[in-house]
């Protein structure tokens, strides 16, 4: 899979359709009375609106030359009810279409994190999370403006102008061909740039995106980055992408501010024909007032094109974003259930591979035909160099995977056809990599299950001798810790996340390199404390102390994908092989 | 004002001129908005009317006498589509500048705080602070500002245009206006803490989805999916509310700031209709007043859009200028010393608390150049605020931290950590090239001393073994690689710094001890006279070290070489029986009764 950084953009292969647009339709389908509603108070609107120039012309035509004061008052009054009218209209406009607009930047953005929730470990890892954040939170409030009401003003305005060049061609046909010839120019125009637009707002995505990617991951990083007194040229790199963001940016407002004064020249060339063509070629045939009428008409007539011009621009720009969303709603998830998946029963824990082959990237196995069975209750510890393969096997017992070839059984059942979610809850499983979400202690034990009294909460700290510590923190139990778990150590951290997977009460229990950083007389306590919970239960161990791995009921020696030996302490230690090599190598001289 | 002063701020040399120009070509662009018209009435009114009359004018001469007048009227709506199109380019140009600017000023600012900063502020706040916030200063500069120019300008010209013609006529007009903006004042208190706390609440969803992404494998891992989705909705709800509660202000007032708009314009046509009818004007006034009605009416119209813009605006500002105004606690002084690193550590009487918990307490010692040093002790004996005080990551709360006979607040800090080659205890790696992480302190770095430092840190081997070598790109936080060869990768970070000071936090502890010993080996034959402080857990970490130092609450209770501390039977003793397995049950039992721990 290609990978991705922050100073390179995302290609994207899609071309420019309508598609994108058809497919948030589905969004807008679902508040369609909104839409419906929304549509209709502005036809409201806009009909009162045309009133006020009409009592205008009536006031100076009639009312006055015949004074006409009651008439004029009635009128008058008549004419504010109908401000008040189109007042109301646009407030219930108003309303529907931010009803509609932030409740479909809710649901795309739940789809988006609903998928994230399936998505391969992979699709994280080889991207900047900044630029999944992106999508996720920038791009899709982008959306919500012309989802709404730049869809409704976009029909409005095609509504209006095939009203109003209704209208002239009922007054002078042979006239309005001349305003109307002003629109092929145009089209070609909207034509020209729309190319040279789509490019500049995919690339205004970009580098927005590329930005953000640098400016999260400075935040998340920036202890590194002071350590290593980097400062300054990580300034240097942030301001080069924003400098390249502010580039496209132009590029794309450029365009964009040329677009009015087009329309505007356009609008006044076809009107100055108005006069030349009238005078030349329908004089005989014309009054002034045909001409005055026709000119005021094709004003008119270019106000909707000026703003559906804008909408179309508008429209560029949100696809840009659109279909970004949509790719990440798109990619595609590995790991699932089955269509046919069965809910595993409460299981044993007793695990099986027979014949697994794994790889993550095409012809590079990492597991090459592993077979053992771990009986149920019995506690495996893997050994071996890093990269041996070790962390596979416990990702594979999960199902973070999927297998290319071979089987994992729990309890005899095939874990490919069970349900993941049936799988994990039974297990318990410590990662490397101890997260700490923000929040309080208690809730990031609790982590493990959600309904667990504080008391439980408590006691399974208390287990892992985590509690002494935590009672120590300003707040106790409630203390507050950020995502990064600034406050506490790695050690700490461990223990932490020790506790959640106790409290999930596992029957799988799979510790990878969990321990590492926790002193040897915690892990000592610890490992007294839990020699109890490890009882009728499965476990693997991955680690690197002999002391961790030393009381496990079986070793197995991973080597190069494959069990290198397997067998408990004494039985390794008798074959004076690698178990043999690695248990003196820790020995010291002395 | 003290937040529209500061913004305008970062508007600096020719920039200010370019951005006076565009404002000072609105006024002209609102002239031309009034001449071309003229134009066009004087062609229809002295000259078409005749010709339409009179059937002896001949055609050719009308249009001798139109066309020059086109060519005019045309000639300045050019100029005025080219006016508008050049003043908006270069508003936003400028704009962006200042944003280019304020980007720079704050990314920097963020970079140096302090871990108590960081602890206190969450990242996607101010990764939204810096985004979200940002742009919207950004808008202001380009357009919100302009625009209440733009309408202020239009407003005071035609209501000088109308007392020139009627005093009456306008004061009539005016009577409506404050109720326009006593509405307006009022949306504006009352829009902006709704605005404030959905910004607050969009950066709480950008915490939780940043969370979720970098935490997605103990999601999967404890199942909870679903109740990260549960969490989810809770937050992208109330960001939905908050939203709609913002609109709420909006269609309460707006409509009816239009609604006012509207009545002036009406009232005007009947109170000058009644005006000319009682002939204190001309009809010629009245239209006048009709024509230019617009210019009045159009301003109070936007009003409602021009507060809404405004305090978003004043709400993003404050968020980000208290950011850009932070100041942090561990800084260069102002006079730094710059002078070149040898790498003897002092520590005299050195006591640190957090928050008045003592985590360090009155410890001395006197490391020279070139030595190493393990240090041990159970989780939260304080070796890792130990060595964040050599750092200078936090600052001491008593005593003092030399290093070469100087107090460290007295070097300049990049050239403090510049000399000093760190390897945490939590690995972070960059979503980059296995090759720019390893070169991270040092950009510039040639490419064979680059892997020479992967080589001493064990890293070549699997590095060189990734799909693309040394240009694989790696998963932020190091995701998708194992926590050996997470650690190998920051210690080979680290020793490509080639510093004179070299601080190891607990950093091999994920690695095999056979891979343990070969970077033990190559560190020491590759910096002879570099100085190495080695935390860590495992003894075999430690063992060669010139002298091992065991913390216990803060305080050194064992110092001396392997030998010696095993000769001493404490606790090194102990945690030696017990991780060479030669402890037994009863030994452990005895270890655990009496409370060593």
């Amino acid at each position: 899979m290609a990978r991705n950084k922050y100073n390179v953009d995302e290609t994207l292969e899609s071309k420019f359709d309508a598609s994108q647009l058809m497919r948030s339709m589905v969004y807008m389908k679902r508040y369609k009375q909104l839409f419906a509603a929304a549509f209709c108070f502005s036809m409201v609107s806009i009909i009162c609106g045309l009133l006020l120039p009409l009592f205008t012309q009536n006031a100076i035509d009639e009312y006055i030359p015949n004074k006409a004061v009651k008439s004029l008052i009635v009128a008058g009054i008549a004419i504010i009810c109908t401000v008040i009218v189109q007042a109301v209209c646009n407030k219930m406009r108003s309303r529907a279409m931010a009803k509609a607009g932030q409740a479909i930047i809710r649901d795309i953005r739940r789809d988006l994190f609903v998928h994230l929730q399936e998505l391969p470990f992979d699709y994280f890892d080889s991207r900047p999370h900044g630029k999944i954040l992106v999508r996720v939170i920038n791009y899709v409030n982008s959306v919500s403006d012309f989802l709404t009401n730049g869809m409704i003003s976009m029909v409005l305005e095609f509504l209006s102008l095939f009203l109003i060049a209704g209208f002239m061609l009922y007054l002078h046909p042979g006239l309005s061909l001349v305003v109307f010839s002003g629109i092929p120019v145009f089209a070609v125009y909207l034509f020209s740039i729309k190319k040279v637009q789509r490019k500049a707002w995919q690339a205004q995505a970009n580098k927005q995106s590329n930005y953000t990617a640098y400016l999260a991951e400075s935040i998340n990083g920036e202890r590194v980055t002071q350590s290593f007194a980097r400062e300054e040229y990580n300034s240097g790199i942030n301001q080069e992408l924003s400098l390249e963001a502010k580039k496209s940016f132009m590029k794309a407002v450029t365009v964009n501010h040329s677009i009015w004064p087009i329309t505007l020249v356009l609008t006044k060339i076809t009107t100055y024909a108005l006069y030349i063509i009238g005078i030349f070629y329908f004089r005989e045939s014309l009054q002034v007032g045909v001409i005055i009428a026709m000119t005021n008409y094709a004003s008119r007539f270019w106000q909707p094109i000026q703003n559906i011009s804008s909408n179309y621009n508008q429209l560029i720009n949100t696809i840009s974003y659109l279909e970004r969303i949509f790719q990440l709603m798109d990619e595609p998830v590995t790991v699932t259930d089955e269509p046919d998946a069965e809910e595993l029963p409460p299981i044993q824990g007793d695990v099986r591979f027979e014949h697994v082959i794994f790889e993550y990237e095409k012809d590079r196995p990492i597991l090459k035909d592993v077979s053992f069975h771990a009986a149920a209750g019995e506690s495996i510890a893997l050994v071996g160099p890093t990269g041996a393969g070790k962390s596979t096997i416990v990702n594979l017992v999960s199902r973070f995977y999927n297998i290319k070839s071979g089987q994992v059984l729990i309890d005899g059942h095939d874990i490919a056809k069970a349900t993941l979610r049936s799988i994990r809850s039974q297990m318990g499983i410590m990662l490397q990599d101890t997260f700490i979400f923000s929040g309080t202690i208690m809730e990031n034990i609790r982590y493990g299950r959600l309904d667990a009294t504080d008391e439980e909460c408590i006691a399974a700290a208390k287990q892992v001798y985590a509690d002494e510590f935590i009672r120590k923190l300003p707040n106790g139990y409630q203390t507050k810790v950020n995502e990064r778990g600034d406050m506490l150590s790695v050690g700490q951290r461990q223990l932490l996340s020790f506790a959640r997977t106790l409290l999930s009460d596992p029957r799988i229990l799979i510790l990878d390199e969990a321990t590492s950083s926790i002193d040897t007389n915690t892990e000592l306590l610890v490992q007294e404390g839990i020699k109890q919970l490890l009882k009728n239960r499965t476990s693997f161990i991955v680690a690197h102390r002999i002391s961790t791995i030393k009381g496990c009921s079986r070793i197995m020696y991973i080597s190069d994908g494959k069990i290198a030996e397997s067998g408990n302490h004494e039985e390794l230690m008798e074959q004076k092989g690698l178990y043999y090599q690695l248990y003196t190598s820790q020995l010291t001289s002395e | 004002m003290r937040e529209i002063k500061w913004t305008f701020s970062f508007i600096r040399g020719k920039n200010v001129v370019l951005l006076l120009f565009t404002w000072l070509s609105g006024l002209v662009f609102t002239g031309l908005l009034t001449a071309e018209p003229m134009i066009i009435s004087h062609i229809v009114n002295d000259i078409l009317k005749p010709m339409f009359e009179d059937s002896s004018v001949k055609t050719e001469d009308v249009i001798d006498q139109v066309v020059p007048l086109l060519l005019l009227a045309f000639g300045i709506i050019l100029c005025r589509a080219l006016l508008k199109f050049w003043a908006n380019v270069q508003r936003d140009e400028v704009a962006y500048r200042a944003l280019l600017i304020l980007r720079k000023d704050i990314y920097e600012k963020v970079g140096m705080q302090s871990r108590r900063f960081f602890m206190r502020n969450r990242s996607g706040d101010l990764i939204n602070k810096c985004t979200g916030d940002l742009d919207a200063i950004r808008h202001f500069i380009s357009w919100t500002s302009y625009n209440i120019f733009e309408s202020v300008t239009m407003m005071v010209g035609v209501l000088i245009v109308f007392f020139g013609i009627s005093w009456e006529f306008t004061l009539c007009l005016l009577a409506i206006s404050p109720v326009a903006f006593v509405m307006a004042i009022r949306m504006g208190k009352i829009v902006r803490p709704i605005f404030g706390n959905a910004r607050a609440q969009l950066s709480r969803l950008n915490t939780l989805v940043q969370e979720n992404i970098s935490g997605n494998r103990v999601v999967r891992a404890f199942c909870r999916e679903e109740y990260e989705v549960e969490k989810f909705d809770k937050e992208n709800e109330k960001y939905y509310e908050l939203q709609l509660e913002g609109n709420k202000v909006w269609v309460k007032y707006a409509p009816l700031l239009e609604t006012v708009a509207n009545v002036m314009n009406t009232c005007a046509v009947i109170i000058g209709s009644l005006l000319v009818v009682f002939e204190r004007i001309t009809l010629g006034d009245l239209v006048i007043f009709t024509s230019l009605s617009w210019m009045l009416n159009q301003p109070m119209q936007q009003l409602g859009f021009m507060i809404n813009d405004l305090q978003r605006f004043l709400t993003s500002c404050e968020r980000v200028h208290e950011l850009y105004d932070m100041d942090t606690d561990i800084k260069s002084p102002e006079h730094p010393v710059t002078k070149e690193i040898q790498g003897e550590i002092t520590l005299k009487n050195v006591t640190l608390s957090y928050d008045g918990d003592e985590v360090l307490s009155n410890i001395n010692l006197q490391i020279p150049a070139g030595a190493t040093v393990g240090i041990m002790g159970a989780t939260g004996s304080g070796k890792t605020t130990l060595l964040n005080a050599i750092t200078r990551f936090v600052d001491v709360t008593k005593g003092s931290v030399l290093i070469d006979g100087v107090d460290v607040r007295k070097y300049d800090l990049q050239h403090l950590r510049r000399n000093i080659g760190i390897a945490l205890q939590d690995v972070f790696l960059f979503s980059d090239t296995a090759e720019s992480n390893i070169a991270y302190g040092v950009p510039d770095a040639k490419t064979e001393e680059i892997y020479r430092a992967a080589k001493d840190a064990d890293a070549d081997g699997f590095v060189s073994k990734l799909p693309e070598g040394y240009d694989t790109i790696v998963g932020e936080r190091g995701m998708g690689l194992s926590g050996g060869q997470k650690q190998r990768l920051a210690l080979a970070r680290a020793l490509a710094m080639n510093a004179p000071i070299l601080v190891l936090d607990d950093t091999t502890s994920a690695v095999d001890l056979e891979t343990e010993k070969y970077i033990q080996e190559h560190i020491a034959a590759r910096q002879k006279r570099t100085t190495k402080l080695i935390v860590a857990q495992r003894i075999t970490a430690v063992k060669n070290a010139d002298v091992i130092l065991v913390l216990e609450g803060g305080r050194i209770t064992e110092m001396g070489t392997h030998k010696e501390l095993l000769e001493k039977h404490g606790y090194y003793y102990k945690i030696y029986r017990i991780q060479q397995g030669l402890a037994g049950e009863e030994e452990i039992a005895a270890a655990l009764e009496g409370g060593a721990f």
